[in-house]
């Protein structure tokens, strides 16, 4: 087996699982338990795929935008597993697995070259671990908290709601630190170590400022002011939007330094 | 003075500053930053005149965006101090008297009563709050009852504080850094030396190699660099991306490599068209005009040349990069007073004529694949506020342990003697994961009961 086949198959094991998810919705109790199968063994293989790519090319899996996509989704379902231990809720596995079959089908994209590609000589560090890899599991978990602020918006009975007012709450009291850590302080030593700045205003590092303000925003409004339902779950649909700007729309929209990935 | 330092330390202004910061902060990226005014001019036209007033072609220095940065400083700092003192009290002076009325407010409460004396029950809980549980335990009689207050991991409610702290130290490294630090580019050659701005020492360059991987891209550059401090060469020592090297607050960084294509000289091959026999060739600088001394051919001159040749809009000559994929060059050929060639002389395409002076020609000019002679771009960069950056990174890294996992709880109870035995009510609040301490809540009371 070699890569894009293990690739290919956690697709097809994450598309399965999406509709045991789907599933899940009409006859819970089967199919929650049933989709550990699928998701378990997807999840295994897009592991062995990462570590083979990581094998294969000598670096982090996380250096362009097929590999950081591809280990984008594999966080997701990595904190899916963390986050809902129990298995209890299937509208968030199905939004979820949505959004990783969407990322695992724009990595499958031709318009994104797979090939291995060495590294330019700023990307030749440790810091690439760190940065990248903490930064990216923050965002998975800012992508639960995404998807249960969506679901409050759009839910309308009253104890699904505050579930899902305090499932986005959990998700972004991980994933604000994870991201604060990853993406500012982590990329603030690895900048001054390859470019003898910490901070230079680079597009795609002031979008993480603002997708930092934004969840400080969260956090501030709910802890401190009692915010809560709606308006929360507005605001952390809005960060995890700017989350993805900066994880996306930097690299094609305006021109940096971070044109890699 | 009192209200202005209530609209400090309001959580409304945080609230306003950090949706402005954010806004502003992402205009910013889309208005390229540092560029001179004339391509502004061009690029947007009249638009230009409205943001230079709101300075968006410096947005980050803009003084709008400093006041907001001041404003969030300060209103970080209002915020911290006016909580501060009342968090201090709670932890080390709590107030720990209460009633079983009290304690109706908490979530997670119980009442029960117990067969032994106010004092003895009241001890029993206080062990087990504080052996088995780590609560530091506050006692407090009346004479009608008696209370008690058990705190646990109260540090955490500083972990906003310390995350505050942590942004302000932050903020005072990025001041210091824009008041105090220093950047001088120095392109060396092999053997050359220059001077950091505000440096009293030179740096060498002994030796620049460029590594590349087989598929041909660039590795690394590698620059072997000496300190020749008073005289003395102090230090030596290889440097490459992302390993800079230090010297007495300086940091050399290897911050890339350039062609000298100035100074390389282009070697340029001219035949004749009806001698089939004639060649000559010759080494032309750029800029330079070099005497033939042949008959029909005075001499040759290069008047531009760019390595990586393209055209951009309105028809004018760029290069796309530094490097050679596309050499070509501007010749002229004269005579007598008269251009016998002149044109755009491509060295990836030989055959090729550009334009009427090449075509009516009675010479062709040929371009050999030129190679420039690297040198290193080293980044020598003095920042005092680094320093302040990393230690408030630590801080605020530590303060958001603190506050997200360090969860500090708080039980109290009442003690009411009765007739026979104790009434005894509990009631406990903690700060986020409800569930963890409810099961030690629940536990704590089974225990009481049976102890």
């Amino acid at each position: 087996m070699n890569e894009p086949n293990l690739f290919s198959g956690a697709f097809v094991l994450y598309i399965i699982a999406g509709v045991f998810f789907v599933l899940a919705l009409f006859r819970r109790g089967i199919w929650m338990k049933a989709v550990i199968f699928p998701l378990g063994a997807g999840f295994a293989l897009h592991t062995v795929a990462l570590v083979l790519r990581t094998v294969a090319s000598g670096h982090a899996p996380f250096t362009n935008m097929y590999e950081s996509l591809s280990f984008l989704s594999w966080a997701v379902v990595g904190v899916y597993f963390v986050f809902d231990r129990k298995r209890a809720y299937p509208k968030i596995g199905s939004f979820l697995m949505l959004i990783v079959i969407l990322l695992m089908a724009l990595a499958s994209s031709p318009l994104i070259p797979r090939g291995i590609v060495p590294l330019i000589p700023a990307l030749q560090s440790w810091w690439l671990w760190l940065h990248v890899s903490v930064t990216l599991l923050g965002e998975a978990f800012f992508a639960v908290a995404f998807v249960s602020s969506i679901l409050y918006i759009f839910s309308g009975k009253e104890d699904k709601r505050r579930l899902y007012d305090k499932l986005s709450y959990k998700a972004i009291a991980v994933g604000f630190p994870l991201f604060t850590l990853g993406g500012l302080i982590f990329g603030m030593i690895w900048a001054y170590k390859a470019w003898g700045r910490y901070w230079g205003w680079d597009p795609k590092e002031v979008w993480s400022l603002v997708t930092w303000f934004i969840y400080a925003l969260y956090l501030h409004t709910r802890v401190v002011m009692g915010w809560a339902g709606k308006k929360s779950a507005i605001v952390a649909v809005i960060g995890f939007l700017a989350a993805l700007f900066t994880y996306f729309g930097v690299n094609y929209i305006i021109e940096g330094l971070h044109s890699y990935a | 003075m009192k209200s202005f330092w209530k609209f400090l330390r309001s959580l409304k202004l945080t609230i306003v500053l950090l949706i402005l910061l954010a806004v502003f902060s992402a205009i910013g990226t889309l208005v390229p930053q540092g560029r001179s005014p004339e391509e502004y001019a061009q690029r947007f036209g009249p638009a230009y005149q409205i943001f230079k007033i709101l300075q968006l072609d410096r947005a980050y220095k803009s003084s709008w965006f400093l006041g907001l940065l001041m404003l969030f400083s300060l209103n970080m700092i209002a915020c911290t101090l006016s909580r501060l003192p009342a968090k201090w009290r709670h932890v080390t002076r709590p107030n720990v008297k209460s009633s079983p009325d009290r304690l109706k407010v908490f979530k997670i409460k119980t009442t029960f009563e117990k067969n032994v004396p106010p004092a003895e029950a009241a001890e029993t809980a206080s062990r087990l709050l504080a052996r088995r549980r780590r609560f530091r335990v506050f006692a407090e009689k009346s004479e009608r009852n008696i209370s008690l207050l058990g705190l646990r991991r109260s540090s955490g409610w500083f972990g906003s504080d310390i995350v505050h702290f942590g942004m302000l130290v932050i903020l005072a490294g990025g001041i210091t850094s824009s008041l105090g630090s220093q950047d001088t580019i120095l392109p060396l050659f092999e053997g050359g030396q220059m001077r950091p701005e505000g440096a009293a020492f030179m740096v060498r360059l002994d030796k620049f190699e460029t590594e590349y991987y087989e598929e041909g891209m660039i590795k690394d550059w590698k620059s072997t660099l000496t300190i020749i401090d008073n005289g003395l060469q102090v230090r030596t020592g290889t440097i490459e991306v992302n390993r800079p090297m230090k010297y007495k607050g300086y940091n050399l960084y290897q911050s890339g490599y350039g062609l000298n294509w100035e100074e390389t000289a282009l070697e340029i091959e001219i035949r004749k068209n009806e001698e089939p026999d004639f060649s000559r060739s010759v080494f032309v600088k750029p800029g330079q005009v070099v005497n033939l001394q042949e008959a029909g051919l005075d001499s040759v001159a290069v008047r531009s040349f760019v390595p990586d040749f393209i055209i951009v809009e309105g028809g004018r000559v760029m290069s796309r990069s530094d490097e050679p994929h596309n050499p070509a060059a501007y010749i002229e050929i004269l005579n007598g007073g008269e251009r016998l060639f002149y044109g755009w002389v491509f060295s990836n395409h030989p055959g090729f004529k550009a334009g009427p002076g090449a075509e009516n020609s009675p010479v062709s000019v040929f371009l050999k694949k030129p190679r420039a002679f690297p040198y290193s771009v080293i980044e020598a960069r003095r920042d005092p506020g680094t320093l302040l950056i990393w230690i408030g990174s630590f801080i605020l890294s530590a303060g958001l342990v603190f506050a997200f996992y360090l969860r500090p709880a708080e039980i109290r109870m009442v003690f009411e003697p009765l007739a026979e035995g104790t009434l005894i009510s509990a009631g406990g609040s903690v700060r986020g994961g409800a569930e963890a301490f409810r099961t030690l809540f629940e536990d704590l009371i089974r225990e009481m009961r049976s102890a």
